[in-house]
């Protein structure tokens, strides 16, 4: 009941001070006014001091920050505003502050003094005392105690997802170049996979091949396209591994064309090897069956081309092909894979 | 040396039968300066009754070469050039009124013949495209209620410019599956050249004689499908198709994201026989993979569908051809 008094009684006051002031005509005044009077604990209110003075006087304002008793606080100052007057000659200046209390109950924004420079000298009008009233929050007791609120979500902004959406763009390219490398190098692998040669002489692995075709009398049990077949596979073989001529791919011309333009200039294994393949070639293909004689001849044949052309090293490290001496005391049989 | 009875006899009618072959080459020889494979095509499309698509620049003999063929072999020759506002009737003929007789009457058109030449088949649009091929693989032609077979030989050689794309209608992929072979022919050798200049500076130019009937042939095409392929040849051909639709299963995994769709079993069809043609013309009585190999682009050159990766990479269906030749084993 005394504070409503005491309340009312400010007001009155402060009514009959500006009625006062503008009875006297000063031209410096000063308004100190909030959005309301009576707010929650916490809330946050604007309060206005619009400075009435001449155009061209000059008014200091008080330091806010210093000014407020211990019940309010600043929360922030804006730049001050300049508005028209409805007198010429006359602006308002505006510093607006947000404020707000934690202390409950009556409190009071004190008096600022704002100065001013006249002729005569220095002189200073003085805000008006704001009263405000702080409510805490109604606890309803009727009600059961809850339990402590979490934090409150705050919206997420762009600038806060900028750097993690930039870092999922660097690793979805990083994921995509690697990806794309991977592919560009799969894509520029050779065109088939090459069966990797036998780690011998080539003529080591004819002879051995050829005894073991002799062996098996493959064309004396009728087997005579099969027999002319492995023969072929064994000297495409050996031809592959001796010269590095992809014979396994090619025709029988396409074979022979090649091996013109080898290192290959023994015309008698040439044409023993052209007998051979074109022989075959009517075996497997023209359902031809040579006589038994022609079967192993053929065989012969292919030994023959095998010794005139394995490859061998004479002891002075000049190299050479075709037959050697059989007691090789000087004669160094060289594996292909060393020369290739 | 003991031969089995079946291809002795086969080689020895080979020989009789294909010795018209040795004069038709005399005789394109004459006028036709080099294009050997040019040649050559014709005869396979010609022995193993399979259409034949040439691409090539302006200028290199395609349609001299066609009208010489039919001039050698006694047939009748029409060359109908593909245009925009080409119709239908126009090739395969129409219903026409006769006042005097008071009916309809058959009109038959360009098509009614042994050898015909589709000059830029990619001119004309889908419509005429389709009559042309509808009537290559039927080879019967309804016009009103009648049905007309053609006659026989019946050969169509369309031509097509790779060059000036603008305002063509591409044949579509199922459409140019009909073509037995794709054939590009390239630009003749210098020398070549020199010879080719001087034929047509001359006072006459020269002419082909007609050294060989239709018969010949007809009866050439069945010796043709007698001569003898094997298993091995047979599995080669089929490798080879099988390597445009699955090249991963033959060492090719770089090729597997640059097909759309590989050879057809069309595909191993028209390889197998004009593998057989080619062994023919060579006067053999059987297939040698030399054979498979030097059909093999012609047939499938055009029933490879590449990939906008591939297009992106520059990979041509020649491409993918050579190197599944180079990747397979020859039997």
């Amino acid at each position: 009941m005394v504070k409503r008094g005491t309340l009312g009684s400010v007001i009155f006051l402060m009514f009959l001070l500006a009625f006062i002031g503008q009875l006297r005509g000063q031209p410096y005044s000063v308004r100190a006014t909030v959005d309301t009077n009576r707010i929650q604990i916490g809330d946050q209110i604007h309060l206005d001091y619009t400075v009435n003075q001449p155009e061209t006087a000059r008014v200091a304002f008080p330091s806010m920050e210093q000014r407020f008793s211990q019940d309010i606080e600043l929360i922030r100052a804006y730049p001050r505003d300049t508005l028209e007057s409805k007198s010429s000659g006359m602006i308002r200046v505006r510093q607006r502050l947000l404020i707000t209390s934690f202390d409950s109950g009556a409190v009071e924004i004190p008096s600022m003094a704002f100065k001013y420079r006249h002729q005569q000298g220095v002189d200073s009008i003085v805000s008006p005392p704001v009263s405000l009233f702080v409510e805490t929050v109604r606890v309803d007791t009727t009600r059961s105690i809850f339990g402590i609120k979490g934090p409150l979500g705050a919206p997420l902004s762009f600038a806060e997802l900028l750097p993690y959406l930039l870092a999922a763009l660097a690793l979805a390219g990083l994921i995509w170049a690697g990806i794309y490398l991977w592919k560009r190098r799969k894509k520029h692998q050779p065109a088939a996979e090459t069966p990797s040669k036998p780690d011998e002489p080539a003529h080591v692995y004819a002879f051995r091949e050829l005894d073991r075709l002799k062996e098996q009398r493959l064309w004396q049990n009728g087997q005579v396209k099969l027999y002319y077949t492995r023969l072929t596979e064994i000297l495409r073989t050996y031809l592959w591994m001796r010269y590095d001529i992809k014979t396994l791919e090619r025709t029988t011309d396409e074979i022979l064309l090649s091996l013109q333009n080898s290192e290959l200039n023994d015309q008698q294994a040439y044409d023993q090897l052209s007998t051979i393949l074109k022989t075959a070639d009517l075996v497997k293909f023209a359902r031809m069956e040579p006589a038994p004689g022609e079967n192993e001849s053929h065989l012969e044949s292919a030994y023959a081309f095998v010794r005139a052309t394995r490859y061998v090293e004479q002891a002075g490290g000049q190299e050479t092909e075709g037959d050697q001496p059989e007691n090789g005391e000087n004669v160094n049989v060289k594996s292909e894979q060393q020369t290739q | 040396m003991n031969q089995t009875v079946n291809v002795q006899e086969l080689n020895e009618r080979i020989r009789n039968e294909s010795s018209f072959v040795d004069m038709i080459n005399m005789e394109m020889d004459k006028v036709i300066v080099g294009q050997k494979h040019l040649v050559e095509s014709l005869l396979v499309g010609l022995l193993s009754d399979g259409h034949v698509l040439l691409e090539g620049v302006p200028g290199l003999a395609k349609t001299l070469a066609i009208s010489t063929l039919s001039g050698i072999v006694d047939a009748r020759f029409n060359r109908i050039q593909f245009t925009p506002d080409l119709l239908p009737a126009d090739l395969l003929g129409t219903m026409i009124y006769s006042q005097q007789k008071e009916q309809f009457m058959v009109k038959k058109g360009p098509i009614f013949t042994n050898f015909v030449l589709a000059d830029e088949i990619n001119r004309s649009p889908a419509k005429v495209q389709s009559a042309l091929l509808e009537a290559m693989q039927e080879r019967q032609i309804t016009i009103g209620e009648e049905t007309f077979k053609l006659d026989q030989p019946f050969l169509v050689l369309a031509t097509q410019n790779p060059i000036e794309q603008e305002g063509t209608y591409p044949l579509p992929e199922a459409q140019v599956d009909r073509f037995m072979l794709k054939v590009v022919i390239d630009y003749p050798q210098l020398e070549e050249e020199k010879l080719i200049v001087r034929q047509n500076l001359a006072k006459e130019f020269p002419t082909a004689n007609q050294v060989v009937q239709p018969d010949d042939i007809i009866r050439a095409r069945g010796v043709v499908k007698e001569v003898y392929i094997d298993e091995k040849i047979e599995r080669y051909i089929l490798d080879i198709v099988f390597a445009t639709r699955y090249p991963q299963h033959y060492g090719l995994d770089h090729f597997q994201g640059m097909i759309n769709y590989g050879g057809s079993p069309r595909a191993s069809i028209n390889l197998a026989l004009a593998a057989k043609a080619y062994a023919f013309i060579k006067r053999r009585g059987y297939v040698i993979p030399e054979d498979v190999r030097a059909v093999c682009h012609d047939v499938l050159r055009h029933r490879i569908g590449l990939s906008y990766e591939a297009e992106a990479e520059n990979v041509t269906s020649e491409d993918i051809v050579t190197q599944i030749l180079n990747a397979i084993e020859v039997p």
